[in-house]
């Protein structure tokens, strides 16, 4: 039989994963203190490894060390970790629901972590977890929508079905978006209201070394569970009738997987915000470049999803120069075109039927 | 492998979709399931490959209760080939038909040499193979239900169920699929709706009308124009095709 040719799927991976450490590196040089590539790579690899030659130290103890270990770094890896979390789990959410439009928020997590962050900020809710209030808060939110939305799709006469699960997540997000505009229409705090519309639009401006943990496991967690089930996510696209006959016990898969995407936009969200349009966006772009086998599409949209915010967030930092833009117009304004320019160029079917 | 239903029921909503089916399944025979629109072969079908559950009754497969063996043994064991369902989201044929690969594989197993051997044959047998990098969604209706019936032999089953696998297909690739799965060697359980066909290749046929079997044998014995006419409601003569000595019917009108 002759060899045909296979997609080169590690080379890709490992050009990819360079691109990542590139574009970490790269990045960390923007900012209002324009630090050198070269710099940046030795800061971080001195602190990384610990190094304590006098040359070493010497560097490590600038000014220029602080703002690159103190400031940027954490908030790269936090853009890293975002942007993987939120293509993640926009695929693994388009193929449970087999649909195409479908998106990370679809149980209501955005909806849910705004209302929840508005309540923080504004209403001095969760004020019990001190400066994590906002995270908390949009936690909380993002977990007890999620949890109303899957309950209310999969409850009630009928079997639960993925229309169900959408339509009852635009309910839930009708709701939570009018309470939280109630609240904003009623405060008398313009800062409050600014840092709500700040939050909403998304940003990393928070990230610190105390909060990145907990998004990197979680995401870093999630990938590995999601990178093992290549098989099962693509019998999902292909239908449930499909997949029972292909020995996938459809009903508890599809639960399993909404529980855990769920868990990793709500744990993404409370860190940056809703930060729109990425998770709906990188999974078709990847589709569209290397075809919809989960095998390929996993891991490039994690990858892609990196690289993808990590640029955002510079473009974010630098195009007004004093002040920064929230990091979710930068996505959709970059994102956006590139999208059409796709959609016009590619045969791509976006899984029209 | 064998198949045995007894007395299944089954319930879609409060309404009787099948009642008091009997099926045997066994010695490598072709089993064919006919019957007018709406009698109920797809369900007693959809039963059997697990999407529906019957609500009285019992389904074994090698004397085995189908609740007690775990979804993916079953799917080892039966190929199912289903009406044409609508995909949304482009797979090309090779990826397609490999997901047949699927109740084999253990969650990380990557496909080897040899998965890609049994799928690539399976797609030689019903004549796709120069269209396996085709995206699926651009191909007709015939040659989407005929990658269908590769993916369904590159599981490698011990017995084939299929949905009117001769539908869209064009009257070369009714017979040539029906004889790839003749020569198969193992159970085939299939609705036909193209009673010839039916009556040339099955070895039993159960004849289904609203809900129940009203009449099961080989097809010399179900054939009769009074049958015809009770069950689909046609006239038509039956007679032997000089050929072959099966039977051929004729249909004379309404």
């Amino acid at each position: 039989m002759e060899k045909r040719k296979k997609f080169p799927l590690f080379l890709t991976i490992a050009v990819m994963v360079s691109a990542l450490v590139l574009s970490v590196v790269l990045s960390i040089t923007f900012g209002p203190v324009p630090i050198k590539s070269g710099d940046v790579a030795r800061i971080l690899y001195y602190r990384i490894f610990n190094i304590s030659t006098q040359e070493a130290l010497a560097l490590v103890q600038t000014a220029k060390a602080d703002i690159i270990w103190d400031i940027r770094f954490p908030r790269v890896l936090m853009g890293a970790a975002v942007g993987a979390g939120l293509a993640l789990s926009g695929v693994s959410m388009q193929a449970v629901v087999r649909n195409p439009l479908a998106n990370p928020y679809i149980l209501g997590v955005s909806s849910g972590a705004s209302l929840g962050a508005t309540m923080a900020i504004l209403l001095g809710a969760f004020s019990l977890f001190g400066s994590h209030g906002v995270s908390a808060g949009a936690f909380t939110g993002a977990l007890v929508t999620s949890l109303c939305v899957f309950v209310i799709a999969f409850s009630g006469k009928g079997r639960g079905n993925t229309i169900k699960l959408l339509l009852a997540g635009m309910a839930i997000n009708a709701m939570c978006s009018a309470f939280t505009s109630f609240i904003i229409y009623t405060a008398k705090d313009a800062e409050g209201i600014r840092s709500v519309t700040f939050w909403i639009m998304g940003g990393l401006t928070s990230s610190s070394w105390k909060l990145l943990p907990v998004p990197v496991i979680v995401v870093a967690l999630m990938a590995g569970v999601f990178l093992t089930q290549f098989r099962t996510l693509n019998v999902l696209l292909v239908g449930e009738e499909s997949a029972i006959t292909m020995g996938i016990n459809i009903v508890r898969v599809r639960k399993i997987y909404l529980v855990l995407s769920a868990c990793v936009t709500g744990v993404v969200v409370a860190v940056s915000g809703t930060i729109g349009f990425v998770g709906l966006v990188i999974p078709h772009i990847v589709r569209m470049a290397v075809g919809s086998d989960h095998k390929r599409v996993m891991p490039i949209s994690i990858l892609s999803g990196s690289i993808f915010l990590i640029w955002c967030d510079v473009f974010a930092r630098m195009l007004l120069g004093t002040s920064e833009l929230p990091i979710g117009i930068v996505t959709s304004m970059i994102g956006g075109p590139f999208f059409i320019y796709m959609m016009l160029t590619k045969s791509y079917g976006f899984g029209g039927e | 492998m064998n198949i045995n239903v007894r007395d299944a029921d089954v319930k879609i909503g409060k309404k009787t979709i099948i009642k008091n089916i009997n099926v045997d399944l066994d010695n490598r025979e072709f089993v064919g399931i006919i019957g007018p629109n709406g009698s109920g072969k797809s369900t007693l079908l959809k039963s059997i490959y697990r999407v529906l559950k019957p609500c009285c009754g019992t389904i074994k497969i090698d004397e085995v209760l189908i609740e007690n063996i775990p979804l993916r043994e079953s799917a080892r064991k039966l190929g199912v080939m289903t009406q044409m369902s609508n995909f949304s989201f482009d797979f090309t044929v090779e990826e397609l038909v490999m997901m047949g690969r699927t109740p084999h594989k253990k969650m990380m197993e990557p496909d080897n040499d040899i998965d890609y051997e049994i799928a690539h044959n399976a797609v030689k047998m019903v004549g796709m193979y120069s269209f396996i990098d085709r995206k699926f969604n651009s191909l007709s209706g015939g040659e989407k239900q005929r990658v269908l019936i590769a993916r369904a032999l590159t599981g490698q089953p011990r017995a084939l169920i299929l949905d009117e696998p001769t539908n869209h297909l064009d009257i070369h690739y009714q017979i040539s699929l029906l004889d790839i799965v003749k020569k198969l060697g193992i159970e085939i359980f299939s609705a036909m709706h193209d009673l010839n066909l039916a009556a040339a290749y099955c070895d039993k046929i159960y004849v289904m009308y609203e809900g129940s079997v009203v009449k099961e044998g080989t097809p010399e014995q179900v054939f009769t124009a009074r049958l015809l006419k009770d069950v689909f409601n046609v006239h038509a003569l039956i007679r032997e095709n000089p050929e072959t000595g099966k039977i051929n019917i004729i249909y004379t009108g309404v």
